[in-house]
């Protein structure tokens, strides 16, 4: 079956006044029909811009280099502002990772669902009704009085199930969730899986999940997608993730995790250096200078993808025998 | 809602209380004796004697204070010294021309500003929104008297468009609007430009908040999410800037008014100091105050409706 | 610019980071020199011109600008440039007293209901409404009725006026450092309330305050050449600003000259100004810029 999001040797530069940033190079991923794929990476390794290029939401000093993005076949990127608003919120939506920023503060709940179902020729009430059953669908108590409360009347953890409920309301066929727990404390965080979870029974989309938190990954995901510094280094399903990681970085990352700790330790793991200056790329491979397994080649010459098995590639010169 | 409204309420009228107090013992602090202050060099014994008599200034100053709040709260603004009638009756027969002038004034510049400075956000660094920027720095830079000026030496002089002086015709709704064009013009000016400006920086302000984005993730309109998520946030200081311009607008409105030859509050307050006829001023200062600080109230109470957070809070 | 290294700094900031900063503003700089201009036109105005600025030369009447009068001459045929120098003398010397006295009082009472009691600082607060819902012509007329025109009478006004606005700013900014670390930390070791606003808020507070100041500069001149204007602030024949424009009024059917001389330094000390303050409260404070 054809997959829901294609998107293929995708770079994208940011225009700024010292020069353009080069934040996503060559970035291919897919999302099968059905599945919940997580694109994991630190802050800066391009996820969310990935992400918001397949709404075509980048910021205004965004250029796209190369690429393509076909969602259900269709050409993203040659559309025009009208079609992709036809999408938006119908077929592709996002959920944000701030639930306190993400609805507008002067209008009411209730109105701003209604609102998104301005392309249905249903009557109000029965807007109204609908919006009342997402919001109990992602359980959010008393409803229908709470509808017409404003914002800023719910705490956190309610808005971000709001936030997933006005994303999920019109039955997209792609669900993307920035960060959906980020902002939130554990215990909420825990909520909001189990909510996913619970709805992933109802609904037929795809989910796209972006974290850097390895233990939501795993929790939701089948498939997994590791970005770094604007590249994506490995994709795999998330057992071959967590298991038979391949890049150095996926395992660094993986060493890292405090959960994954066997025995008591005083120092916390953490991968040496930063983040390469996207202005200026080096030449090689992007994490050679952080990289404890790295080869000659790694510093001049940029690894290409290799294929492990059928669902698991990673870009590394480790596995290239050529 | 209605608390927010009782305790707004119950600060203006305190405000308005300090107020009438300030004018009250101002009298009393200019060195002289306070009834020829009040009434003048032109004053006669008689009118004098009445005054003392009435206003009890004899009488010690609590007294004298306690008789003047209870006047005024009985709507007593005093009397004219020279032709005896009531305060309140003159100030309230002045009072309408004035009210017009300056909702003249804010019609117009409040609608072309929010537009202009809509436009602006809109098309940010476009030739519209740079031209529009030089435009307004110019209106702002221009006092309004001076604008009152210029559009008499300009329109009513030179070219001869429009009538210089006076209201028009009484009954003759076409001359008393072409009396209206150029006072009107004249006070709003400057405005135009502080609205647009403002506009303009709130509605970027605006339009760069995450749920600005989430609403066009959500496919909505543009025109919708300008219009009805972004403006209905960004209008807020517009609305707060005219509440508390009123007072500006007020006082400018008191140039247009000498400047055209205009029935109105200014004209009224300012000939009655050349006749240092006080009791006249003062009542028609306390009039204009009132009037200030009900329309900083009404702003408020628009800006609770437009953000209920607002309702929140105080 | 910055303090050298060994001295030990006071309070939390350098004092003058921008400076050069300032001078890559061209709007800022553009400012700069139309104030420049105008206060040296002010301070320098009898060696400007040859003329007295009441000096009558019936004449002269109502001249029309050429090489003997640059900006013509009035109705009693005083040379109107002169007279908009000597103006300049006039605003200049309004905006310096009654700024200067507006910041003493607006500093001293905003650090008072800041830093004091909390019913000191809610009289304070109800005191500065209310003195602001006047609008400030009308309030400046009520006193002159009583008192009769003058130009202290002016001043003292402006400076009543003035003094909440800035007493308001000054409250914030002391309220927001009273509870900062810096200000715990010398209440810790017993540092007296006096020493406290003197050495810790003070230093913190000025700055924006200054800026402000200079951006009311205009607004304080637009004052006082409006009563003037209405001859409520200097009595004729002294020359200023809004007296030409009185004049230009009363003539406006023989010659547009005056109105022109009389508004152009108006509507310049209003653009200097404030694009010289706009640029430097970039530069000095860059969070209070407007998103451009």
């Amino acid at each position: 079956m054809a997959p829901v999001l294609s998107v293929k040797n995708l770079s994208i530069d940011f225009l700024t006044s010292g020069g353009p940033v080069h934040a996503l190079r060559e970035v291919n991923l897919s999302v099968p029909q059905k599945s919940i794929v997580g694109i994991v990476g630190e802050s800066g390794s391009g996820k969310s811009t990935a992400v918001s290029a397949v709404m075509r939401l980048l910021a205004n000093n965004a250029e796209v280099r190369t690429g393509e993005i076909k969602f259900e076949g269709r050409d993203i990127l040659a559309m025009s502002e009208r079609e992709l608003r036809a999408l938006r919120g119908e077929e592709i939506a996002m959920v944000f990772q701030d639930p306190m920023t993400a609805q507008t503060p002067v209008l009411s709940i209730g109105q701003q669902m209604i609102d998104i179902q301005y392309r249905r020729s249903l009557s109000k009430k029965e807007k109204r009704q609908k919006a009342i059953d997402m919001l109990v669908r992602v359980g959010i108590p008393d409803a229908s009085e709470r509808m017409d409360q404003y914002p800023h009347q719910f705490s956190g953890g309610m808005r971000q199930r709001i936030s997933i409920a006005m994303s999920l309301m019109m039955n997209p066929k792609l669900l993307i969730a920035d960060e959906p727990t980020t902002a939130l404390d554990v215990t909420l965080e825990a909520q909001i899986i189990h909510l996913f979870r619970e709805l992933r029974k109802s609904f037929d989309g795809s989910i796209i999940v972006v974290s850097h938190n390895l233990g939501l990954i795993a929790e939701l995901c089948d498939e997994v997608v590791v970005m770094y510094a604007g590249e994506v280094v490995e994709r795999a399903t998330v057992d071959d993730i967590f298991n038979r990681a391949a890049h150095p970085y996926t395992q660094a990352l993986l060493d890292c995790d405090p959960a994954r700790l066997d025995e008591l330790t005083e120092k916390l793991p953490s991968i040496t250096g930063d983040v390469p200056d996207l202005q200026d790329v080096p030449a090689g491979c992007i994490f050679a200078s952080r990289c404890d397994q790295k080869l000659q080649r790694c510093a001049s010459k940029r690894p290409p993808v290799v294929t492990i098995t059928e669902a698991h590639d990673v870009r590394c010169h480790l596995l290239n025998n050529d | 809602m209605w608390v927010y409204f009782l305790k707004r309420l119950g600060l203006s009228l305190a405000i308005i209380a300090v107020a009438m107090s300030i004018l009250f013992v101002i009298t009393h602090m200019i060195p002289g004796d306070p009834v020829s202050v009040a009434l003048g060099p032109r004053a006669t014994t008689s009118m004098k004697e009445d005054y003392r008599a009435r206003m009890g200034i004899d009488l010690p100053v609590y007294i004298q204070y306690g008789r003047f709040v209870s006047n005024v709260l009985r709507g007593n603004l005093g009397q004219d010294v020279f032709s005896g009638l009531s305060v309140l009756d003159i100030v309230k027969r002045q009072l309408p021309h004035t009210v017009i002038l300056v909702c003249v004034a804010i019609g117009w510049s409040a609608t072309l500003g929010i537009i202009l400075g809509c436009f602006s956000a809109v098309r940010r660094n476009s030739i519209l929104d740079r031209i529009i920027g030089v435009i307004t720095v110019g209106a702002i830079a221009i006092p309004s008297f001076v604008v009152s000026l210029y559009a008499l030496l300009i329109f009513a002089v030179t070219l001869r468009v429009l009538p210089a002086l006076g209201a028009g015709e009484s009954g003759d709704i076409v001359d008393q609007l072409k009396h209206l064009v150029l006072p009107g013009f004249a006070l709003g000016l400057g405005w135009v430009g502080y609205i647009a400006r403002l506009v303009r920086a709130s509605m970027l302000e605006v339009m760069g908040e995450n749920f600005i984005r989430a609403a066009r993730a959500y496919g909505l309109p543009e025109r919708a999410i300008i219009a009805r998520y972004a403006l209905k946030i960004a209008i807020i200081p517009t609305v707060t800037l005219l509440g508390v311009g009123i007072g500006n607008m007020l006082s400018g409105a008191l140039f247009a008014e000498i400047v055209f030859a205009r029935p109105g509050i200014g004209k009224l307050i300012y000939d009655m100091v050349l006749m240092r006829n006080y009791p006249v001023v003062q009542g028609a200062v306390l009039v204009t105050t009132a009037l200030f600080v009900v329309s900083a109230l009404i702003a408020d109470i628009i800006n609770s409706y437009l953000d209920p957070r607002v309702r929140a809070s105080l | 610019m910055s303090a050298p290294a060994s001295k030990p700094v006071r309070s939390a900031q350098p004092r003058f980071p921008g400076l050069r900063q300032f001078f890559r503003e061209p709007l800022g700089i553009f400012g700069l020199v139309i104030v420049v201009i105008l206060v040296f036109g002010a301070v320098f105005a009898p060696y400007l011109t040859d003329y007295a600025p009441n000096a009558l030369d019936i004449k002269a009447r109502l001249a029309k600008p050429s090489g003997q009068h640059w900006l013509g001459a009035d109705h009693l045929g005083r040379d109107t440039f002169t007279r908009v120098l000597y103006g300049g003398r006039v605003a200049l010397k309004v905006a310096a007293w009654s700024i200067s006295l507006a910041l003493l009082g607006g500093v001293f009472l905003g650090m008072l209901a800041g830093y004091g009691p909390r019913w000191l600082d809610n009289l304070l607060i109800l005191i500065f409404d209310a003195v602001r819902s006047f609008p400030t012509i009308m309030f400046a007329l009520a006193i002159i009725t009583l008192t009769g025109p003058s130009i202290n009478m002016v001043i003292m006004v402006i400076v009543i006026t003035s003094i909440p606005v800035y007493a308001r700013i000054v409250r914030a900014q002391t309220m927001a450092l009273r509870e900062s670390e810096f200000v715990l930390a010398a209440r810790s070791v017993g540092t007296g309330w006096f020493r406290m606003l003197y050495l810790h808020i003070l230093p913190n507070v000025i700055g924006p305050l200054l800026i402000l100041a200079s951006m009311d500069i205009p607004v304080v001149v637009t004052i006082e050449s409006g009563l003037s204007f209405l001859g409520l602030g200097v009595r004729p024949p002294t020359a200023s600003w809004g007296t030409v424009l009185a004049d230009g009024y009363a003539y406006v059917r023989n010659t547009p000259w005056l109105l022109v001389a009389g508004g152009v330094p108006l509507v310049l000390t209003t653009l200097g100004f404030t694009f010289m303050g706009e640029a430097l409260r970039d530069v000095f404070d860059p969070t209070l810029k407007k998103r451009d």
